[in-house]
């Protein structure tokens, strides 16, 4: 039952995965074998844009997509619990997401580990990005779970996106005391994972890792318990 | 006794403040083909949705199959076969995919058995469902609803959408495969003319309320439109039962429910009026008379 889950989430997307990996991986390594700009820029680019455009792409179609095409309705009938569907979608979802970045990180340690970067180096940038995918997919799934399009999935993305940069801003406003705001903003969104790698503040991952997993667990049942009621909209 | 297939009490749903279902009661009869008749909007999609535990009531319960469909939700819908208004399906698996992939989630499904209504409904294997016409996509919807050899089969509006030809078409294979093997049908339309001649037994639902629940038979035999002539005029409120009272040149159609001799003469001498006709009634106009009959007008000849 969840193998034929898996394998209707498989074949929906994963067309998206690879175009990811063509996008990204082609990216990396046309990037890094022309050295017009340092290794590091590559790598943050690829992890940092790398998570958000996967994230979008992966978040859009996830629910919406079966939303607007009508499909859910028939998913949500069978003998089948609603939180057992929403799972797999999630870890289909999750696996999508992160693979693309998973293949760069391996293509950059193969062109170029020790050549600007340290290998270590070069996994903690990707894992930086990793960590933000996966809690923007989670995220713009909890919030955009009711949106019966697509494109409407994909604004909820991207407003969560923008508000997680408008706290980051807000919070730069009240670095001084007695407020000490900004290491709070990195907590709460997953700003604080490339804080954490890309500026080497590792002091600040053991706040943002626990925290992210508790926000990320409440959000997903909330988003399960949502997406189970979603048969239940008037037609 | 036994026990019937579907089984509704006090059945109350809201959709926020507007309240869709208000006090629903229906016992469906095992084995038999019941049309569950209803303007759209008039709350048949939710009564189903309940029954298959997609919504939860605000008040009442429901049984279907001896079981609770609000407690034993997966068991309900293991054991029914549910075909869906208009229902979309992965527009890009192949007929022969999702088949075994929907196959996958029933312990009981026959695979021999569908391979079989893949022949008798003329369905191309190797098509994606994207592709199939209108009436390919209901046969195919009806296929997946059947192929776990269910006891109780629900359909909600299937011929939603269909020419008169596919509709015709897809009765045939409904009643074809089911009629004859026992099975409890319950079926949900707003289209009389193709449940009058497949079910045993109606209800009529509107606003929320069952306002008839018949045999088909007895519901045609006891509403008849009477022709009145005569001086007098007719007021609802003397005889019981009237559904519609229309005038008609020089006399005045009355459809009245129950229809007997003693409602006869009740008519005659409220009325002054004499009977000059009495006229058997299709259930399209039994329907139409439930529904937006004017009951309480008063007509002068």
């Amino acid at each position: 039952m969840i193998k034929s889950l898996f394998w209707k989430e498989w074949c929906e997307h994963r067309w998206k995965l690879a175009y990811g990996c063509v996008l990204l991986m082609g990216f990396v390594a046309v990037g890094l074998r022309s050295r017009i700009v340092q290794d590091e820029v590559i790598f943050v680019f690829a992890a940092v844009g790398g998570s958000i455009l996967m994230a979008l792409l992966v978040g859009m179609g996830l629910v919406a997509a079966e939303r607007s095409d009508g499909s859910l309705g028939m998913l949500l009938a069978l003998p089948v619990r609603s939180w057992k569907i929403f799972a797999v979608k999630m870890a289909m979802g999750t696996l999508v997401c992160v693979g693309p970045i998973v293949g760069c990180m391996v293509l950059s340690l193969v062109m170029a580990a020790g050549r600007e970067m340290s290998a270590s180096r070069i996994i903690e940038l990707y894992l930086g990005g990793v960590a933000f995918g996966i809690v923007m997919l989670v995220w713009m799934v909890a919030f955009g779970i009711r949106q019966p399009s697509e494109a409407r999935a994909g604004l909820v993305g991207i407003a969560v996106f923008m508000v997680w940069v408008f706290i980051i801003f807000l919070s730069e406003v009240f670095v001084r005391p007695p407020y000490h705001l900004s290491r709070l903003s990195l907590v709460i969104t997953p700003f604080g994972f490339f804080e954490g790698t890309l500026d080497r503040s590792y002091d600040i991952l053991p706040k943002v890792i626990p925290v992210q997993l508790v926000i990320g667990f409440c959000l997903m049942m909330w988003a399960a318990y949502r997406f189970g009621k979603l048969g239940r909209a008037k037609e | 006794m036994n026990e019937p297939a579907i089984k509704i009490e006090g059945l109350r749903f809201s959709y926020g403040r507007e309240e869709v279902l208000r006090g629903v009661d229906l016992e469906v009869p095992a084995g038999s083909i019941f049309g569950f008749l209803g303007p759209n909007g008039s709350g048949k999609t939710t009564t189903i949705k309940i029954l298959l535990g997609l919504l939860k009531p605000g008040a009442g319960a429901c049984r279907i199959g001896g079981l609770d469909s609000q407690k034993d939700v997966m068991a309900v819908r293991r054991s029914v076969g549910y075909m869906a208004e208009d229902q979309q399906m992965f527009g890009w698996m192949r007929v022969g995919q999702i088949i075994r992939w929907v196959g996958s989630f029933y312990p009981g499904w026959d695979q021999k058995f569908v391979e079989e209504l893949v022949d008798l409904l003329e369905l191309p294997s190797d098509a994606r469902v994207k592709n199939l016409s209108k009436g390919q996509n209901s046969r195919l919807a009806l296929l997946l609803a059947l192929g776990h050899r269910p006891k109780i089969v629900i359909l909600d509006d299937p011929t939603l959408g269909l020419d008169p030809i596919a509709r015709k078409d897809f009765l045939r294979y409904v009643i074809g495969l089911l009629q004859s093997n026992g099975v409890t049908v319950f079926f949900s339309s707003h289209l009389l003319y193709e449940i009058e001649p497949v079910a045993d037994y109606v209800a009529i639902l509107n606003d929320g309320v069952i306002i008839k629940a018949a045999k088909t038979d007895e519901l045609r035999q006891s509403v008849k439109k009477i022709l009145l002539r005569g001086a007098g005029d007719i007021e609802p409120g003397g005889v019981g039962g009237i559904l519609d009272v229309a005038r008609m040149r020089e006399s005045i159609a009355v459809t009245i429910e129950d229809y007997n001799q003693m409602k006869r003469e009740a008519i005659e001498k409220t009325s002054r009026c004499a009977i000059v006709d009495e006229v058997d009634l299709n259930l399209d106009e039994i329907f139409e008379a439930y529904i937006i009959g004017n009951r309480g007008q008063r007509v002068k000849l």
